[in-house]
């Protein structure tokens, strides 16, 4: 009888302490998840959230400039420097099957009232520029032939002497792998880490 | 048993993920879409905060006596984005009208349609780009989902402090970028220029619309090239009938060719009141599709009788203006941040008297300031010809809380306060989209801007 007591009690305490054990074993399991949860929520919110970048070192060197085409050193002797200047970079189908980069940008001299435009270099439109005075223009610290077609990040921020610039994610709804960028007087965009827009923007007193 | 069940779950759900990310993505090339979104939205993150709801073509319907400001960054983010691919596509609207007439006067109508057709594909891109933003938008102010972006923020903290040096979250996306590019490139002083693009609006648009006719035009003439190549060429089949063609045909051709100013007339004689007859006259984007058509046939010297039918299925595609009848809608309330939105709008299709209700309330992100809109539309009529209405409304707004700038609170006097008034109202209907402001001159009570689904 005695026995029989001892071993219901042995049980019983056995029983306990596999209760115990599972319910501390769930509790940590649910400790780890939470955790996991929380670092997982935090490394996509740091992946989304627009940031201000001081840059540490350039690393980067242009592996292949650009050399500013016959039109646009024609141009260069007539205008001068633009004051201000966008650059689109994309690839087209061609006959034979395959793609083409194309450097589509545009250069503005608002103190002399034309914009050019130009694709591959050459100079496809020379349009007016209608505005009234707007003080004393900035020098613009970039030039066209500095950046190239699909640079990555990098090689935009040394080509451009960038020490802070603002980063911007996009939502995959608007652009997949998109990135805006700003810094002084500069704006650009990236898509999958290649440059495919910067502009130049002028600033006045 | 249990192992081998287990191994092949396993087996299976690895397989479900891709082992490099890149297989699972399209081998696109990079287009000149992808570059002049970037340039669009980079624009639109330089604007300042009175200056995103003008994305639409309303002007002077987005004002507000009380402008608050979006919430948290990531919804001023998402507006911006809308108001991007707004302001893309209304460009490429400008830009493909003018490539058309271009074309149509030069007498390439093998262009104008391949002008048509690119432009309805990124039209379609756009307008699915702008419902997946709104979407995401709507789905952002649902409770789980702030809960868990408020997370999102709470915990990035952890990572930015063990992440990289020199790294710093934004808070105000708009002012703080505008900040960064006009004054040497950091938040934190430095002398502010001004951006010549904030200065010269009109310069900082044309630049933009600039970029991408020519980009667009360069595109198009490269792809008919190679449609040429391919054998697929719409001129080329023009140019064979016109060689097969008969003397005689030729005679009467040419005697057509005389004459491209029936058009006009046909148009305003014959079209414009059939369209209104069947309720097809708000539709302005396929009705110009149809005229320019009607055009594209008289430039190429083709007789008003062919013409008209061979545009038969451009007509035909026109669709009804709306159901019929009484028709109720529900429009939409212009403004991001509108919470608890009730609206209906009720015309009589064929014309007639107009009832509506609007009523939404706005809340500052500070809490310090809510704002009830309600607008009850008191009178008005639905011309069905112009595809316009117009009447008069009572428009309310009450400013609760402890400050409302410029309308209550410690320096003008306690909270709450009530501006009530009797306001006009106006209205149209153009390609299935209603939109109009109630109010939203100076001196009303407030202003309302609603539009239906685009």
């Amino acid at each position: 009888m005695t026995d029989c007591r001892e071993i219901t009690v042995k049980t019983k305490k056995k029983r306990s302490w596999a209760v115990l054990g599972f319910g501390c074993g769930c509790l940590f399991l649910i400790v780890l998840l939470a955790v996991g949860l929380l670092l997982y929520a935090g490394w996509q919110g740091y992946k989304e959230s627009p940031m201000m970048v001081e840059v540490q070192n350039y690393a980067a060197q242009l592996e292949d400039p650009y050399t500013l085409s016959p039109d646009q050193t024609d141009q260069l002797f007539s205008y001068g420097y633009p004051e201000a200047f966008t650059i689109l970079f994309y690839e087209e189908e061609t006959l034979s099957g395959g793609t083409e980069t194309v450097r589509l940008e545009v250069w503005d001299y608002y103190s002399q009232a034309v914009g050019l435009t130009f694709i591959n270099g050459e100079l496809t439109a020379e349009d007016p520029i209608e505005m009234d005075d707007l003080g004393t223009l900035e020098p613009l610290p970039y030039y066209p032939e500095q950046f190239s077609a699909f640079m990555s990040l990098d090689e935009v921020v040394a080509a451009a002497g960038i020490d802070s610039y603002a980063e911007i994610p996009l939502e995959k709804e608007f652009l997949k792998d998109g990135v805006v960028y700003y810094a002084s007087a500069l704006t650009f965009g990236m898509v999958d880490g290649e440059l495919r827009y910067i502009e130049a923007l002028a600033l006045s007193d | 048993m249990k192992t081998k069940s287990l191994v092949l779950l396993l087996v299976f759900v690895t397989s479900l993920f891709p082992l490099y990310p890149g297989q699972a993505e399209s081998s696109e090339y990079r287009s000149l879409e992808d570059a002049t979104a970037l340039m669009y939205l980079s624009d639109a993150l330089l604007l300042e905060e009175s200056e995103l709801d003008s994305a639409a073509s309303l002007p002077g319907l987005f004002s507000y006596n009380y402008s608050v400001s979006p919430a948290t960054p990531a919804e001023n983010m998402m507006n911006r984005m809308i108001h991007a691919a707004k302001m893309e596509r209304n460009d490429l609207d400008a830009n493909c009208q003018l490539l058309v007439s271009r074309f149509s006067s030069e007498g390439n109508g093998c262009e104008v349609k391949k002008v048509q057709s690119h432009c309805g594909q990124v039209r379609t891109k756009l307008n699915n780009r702008i419902s997946l933003l709104r979407k995401l938008r709507g789905d952002r102010r649902k409770p789980l989902t702030k809960m868990w972006h408020s997370i999102k923020r709470g915990s990035a903290n952890f990572w930015h402090r063990i992440g990289p040096l020199g790294r710093n979250f934004l808070r105000q996306i708009g002012p703080e970028t505008l900040k960064i590019v006009v004054s040497g490139g950091s938040l934190s002083g430095g002398v502010l220029k001004n951006l010549i693009k904030q200065v010269a609006k009109s310069v900082g648009r044309q630049h933009l619309k600039q970029v991408v006719y020519q980009g667009v035009e360069r595109m198009l003439m490269g792809q008919i090239q190679i449609a040429q190549a391919a054998g697929v060429d719409l001129c080329a089949e023009e140019v064979q009938e016109e060689v097969t063609t008969t003397k005689e045909d030729k005679k009467e051709e040419e005697d057509c060719s005389a004459d491209t100013g029936w058009v006009n007339a046909y148009w305003d004689e014959v079209v414009f009141a059939s369209l209104v007859e069947e309720n097809r006259n708000c539709q302005i984007r396929a009705a110009n599709i149809y005229r320019s058509c009607l055009q594209d046939q008289a430039i190429n010297g083709v007789c008003q009788e062919d013409a008209v039918d061979a545009c038969d299925q451009a007509y035909q595609s026109i669709p009804k203006n709306d159901a019929g009848g009484s028709v109720s809608l529900s429009p939409d309330v212009v403004h991001g941040d509108a919470e608890s939105v009730s609206t209906s709008l009720t015309y009589p299709s064929a014309g007639g008297a107009v009832s509506g209700e609007f009523f939404y309330i706005l809340k500052d992100d500070t809490q310090k300031c809510t704002i009830t809109i309600r607008g009850t539309i008191s009178s008005g009529n639905y011309n069905p010809v112009t595809c316009s209405m117009s009447g008069t409304a009572s428009l309310t707004s009450i400013y609760e809380g402890i400050a409302c700038p410029g309308v209550c609170g410690p320096s003008t006097g306690d909270c709450p306060k009530t501006i009530q008034g009797n306001v006009p109202w106006e209205a149209d209907q153009e390609n299935n989209v209603l939109s109009g402001a109630m109010g939203c001159n100076a001196g009303d009570p407030g202003c309302i801007g609603f539009i239906t689904g685009q």
